[in-house]
């Protein structure tokens, strides 16, 4: 390890600009590790990428990275989202089906993964620059998990400790509670292999950790979990945890829509709230985006009615800036909790509807993993189940409390949820890291 | 309204032209989708289409689109001419017109439409489906001029068999956007909706009438 600044590389495809759900977690990471005195190196996705293919990126979000950092964009190989036949080449121009039998073949060779080519690239880039100056540790951060191989073949070619990051689930479907492949995938033995060299494994919540323990119990005790948190930067503004005497209610969700939502039930019991005459006036605004792609926008639009025409007392705010959420969590008197999934789902956006010291009304199945955070805070309203009735009577309960919360209350909510920034949660990790650094690569 | 007088009010102001190109049937419920998105917007929407062979079952295309055929050329072609002839229409002729004249003539013609279908099958699409994309792509480029790509915009390729084309395209008409990008909201989507139209079923029997399709 270099006498003062350990070296690390960051593998974190989704990595601002992108915009996509997982980067925060990055960023915090790439930030936190800078400031206790690292040479970050991040390796993410090429720009475009971001432009061409998912077209969701917030340039904002780049200024939020700390200056110190280094980031690289490892090459992609673009063919399964290449729209521009101008750019095809002559195979593919002239022969699509022998270009995509080729390719698909390649795949068969290759990591189980669409994203496999950055992976690779990602390993030639991180041998060079460690030829140049060593790197002390590697950490990968998952989806997509072609990071993760590359961690274990620089590993594998440098001697170097890496870190797994499970920000998302890889073999675990955590909609379905399911396997996410069926027996005899490569992913299977990819998965042992990266978790048998890997010095150590990050997991979200402790459920999912509990999972791969049980999966691969040669790894377990090396894994750990790192909560997601908020992010004090998002904040800044403490929003008035009260609402005005004379206004409606101002129900808020912020965070991306997803069909996997129970945004149907959601608006339902909205509804039947203001029709049973509670909160008589208050809307339900919508933030974020519909969906994690350009693409899906269109669909979830019209599956949830949130066209031209929307249900009454609903309204799609549509995306905010990360500047600007402070603003949409300041307009609102209470938060609404949609979160699709199981008990393996934590979803970050939790600790930022703690941190405002606001009532939070869920809207998910029962059982996910977020509630055992909420469970201890003073202002949380849970339905029994997702019958619009329910979570009719949940939201009237939470407005109620939004109408008559007192500032100390108010206070203990946000004195809870300041346990729960990033920095917080990375501390420990930090700390480990250093060790693992300092070890060189010995467990 | 029919294409044509789409097309008519469209000289009145300039609006973007797309062309789409689907040689497959398979493609027609994607091209009615993008052409419905984009008609709206102001957006004149022309196809090319392959119609001459495996089109009996497809389905309309929306009556927005201004329709070009290759059905024709692509029905001349020496070997699809050739085999249709030797052994589906002369055979088939001359059956029809020994039934009721010799004993067994109607069941030799219906054995003769098995033997045809069987082989349409099984030696026809065999031999002439992998390469189809690819005879028909000359035909294509050799008419290109009718199609007056200088004044289009936006070429989108709506199948993976009409990719040669649109790579000959490209190659030839540098301004042009040629693309496999289906979505229309993508390409279109920051346009206003200038003209609502009405839904439009292809299997409602009862729909408006659409001007037929062109020869390219």
């Amino acid at each position: 390890m270099a006498a003062d600044r350990p070296r690390l590389l960051y593998l974190a495809y989704y990595f601002p600009p992108s915009r996509a759900s997982g980067v925060y977690r990055a960023r915090a990471t790439a930030n936190y590790f800078a400031e206790a005195g690292w040479d970050v190196t991040v390796a993410r996705a090429p720009d475009r990428f971001f432009t061409d293919v998912v077209g969701s990126l917030d340039e904002s979000l780049v200024a939020t990275v700390d200056p110190r950092i280094t980031t690289v964009q490892p090459d992609l190989d673009f063919f399964p989202w290449e729209t521009d036949v101008r750019r095809f080449g002559p195979l593919r121009g002239n022969f699509p089906f022998l270009a995509k039998r080729l390719h698909r073949w390649r795949q068969r060779l290759a990591f189980p993964d669409a994203y496999h080519s950055w992976g690779d690239a990602a390993v030639e880039e991180g041998l060079r620059l460690h030829r140049e100056r060593p790197f002390d540790l590697v950490v990968a951060t998952g989806n997509p998990f072609a990071s993760f191989a590359a961690a274990y073949r620089l590993g594998k070619r440098t001697g170097l400790p890496y870190v797994v990051d499970y920000r998302d689930s890889w073999t675990l479907d955590l909609f379905a509670n399911a396997d996410a492949f069926g027996p005899g995938h490569r992913a299977w033995g990819w998965e042992r292999r990266i978790l048998g060299g890997a010095a150590g494994a990050l997991f979200v919540n402790e459920a999912l950790r509990a999972w791969h323990a049980e999966r691969y119990p040669e790894a377990a005790e090396r894994m750990r979990v790192v909560l997601n948190g908020w992010d004090p930067d998002v904040l800044a503004e403490e929003p008035d945890p009260r609402p005005r005497d004379d206004a409606p209610l101002s129900y808020a969700y912020v965070g991306t829509i997803t069909k996997v939502q129970p945004v149907k039930p959601l608006f339902e019991g909205f509804q039947r709230m203001t029709a049973a005459g509670r909160h008589p006036g208050a809307r339900l605004d919508l933030y974020g985006h519909l969906g994690f792609f350009a693409g899906s926008r269109a669909a979830l639009a019209a599956e949830f009615g949130l066209g031209e025409a929307e249900p009454d007392g609903i309204a799609y705010r549509g995306p905010v800036a990360k500047a600007e959420i402070g603003r949409a969590y300041a307009d609102s008197d209470v938060l609404v909790f949609l979160a699709g999934g199981s008990k393996y789902v934590t979803s970050g956006k939790i600790f930022e509807y703690m941190a405002t010291g606001k009532p939070v009304v869920s809207v998910h199945e029962r059982g996910c993993a977020a509630e055992e955070l909420l469970a201890d805070y003073p202002l949380w309203f849970a339905p029994g189940s997702l019958d619009p009735e329910d979570v009719a009577r949940a939201m009237a309960e939470a407005g109620d409390a939004a109408r008559k919360t007192d500032p100390e209350t108010a206070a203990e909510a946000r004195a809870y949820a300041a346990s729960f920034t990033r920095y917080r949660a990375l501390e420990p990790f930090e700390a480990w890291c250093r060790d693992l650094a300092a070890r060189g690569g010995r467990r | 309204m029919t294409a044509t007088q789409a097309a008519t009010q469209a000289t009145d102001r300039p609006s973007p032209r797309v062309v789409l190109l689907l040689f497959g049937n398979g493609a027609v419920k994607r091209a009615n989708r993008y052409a419905a998105y984009a008609c709206e917007r102001g957006v004149r929407v022309e196809a090319v289409v392959a119609d001459g062979q495996r089109w009996r079952r497809a389905l309309e295309i929306h009556p927005m689109v201004a329709v070009h055929s290759l059905a024709a050329p692509e029905n001349r072609l020496p070997g699809v001419w050739l085999y249709e002839t030797l052994l589906e229409r002369v055979p088939g002729g001359v059956l029809r017109r020994l039934d009721g004249r010799v004993p067994g003539g109607n069941a030799a013609a219906r054995l003769h439409r098995r033997a045809t279908t069987w082989l349409r099958r099984n030696v026809f699409w065999r031999v002439y489906g992998p390469v189809r994309h690819h005879a028909l792509r000359p035909l294509a480029v050799r008419r290109l001029a009718r199609l007056d790509l200088a004044s289009a915009d936006r070429v989108v390729c709506l199948e993976e068999a009409t990719v040669p084309l649109g790579w000959s395209i490209a190659k030839r008409y540098p301004h042009l956007a040629v693309t496999r990008a289906v979505d229309p909201q993508a390409a279109h989507g920051d346009l206003p909706v200038t003209a609502p139209l009405e839904p439009w079923d292809p299997t409602d029997p009862d729909r408006p009438k659409r001007e037929p399709y062109r020869p390219l």
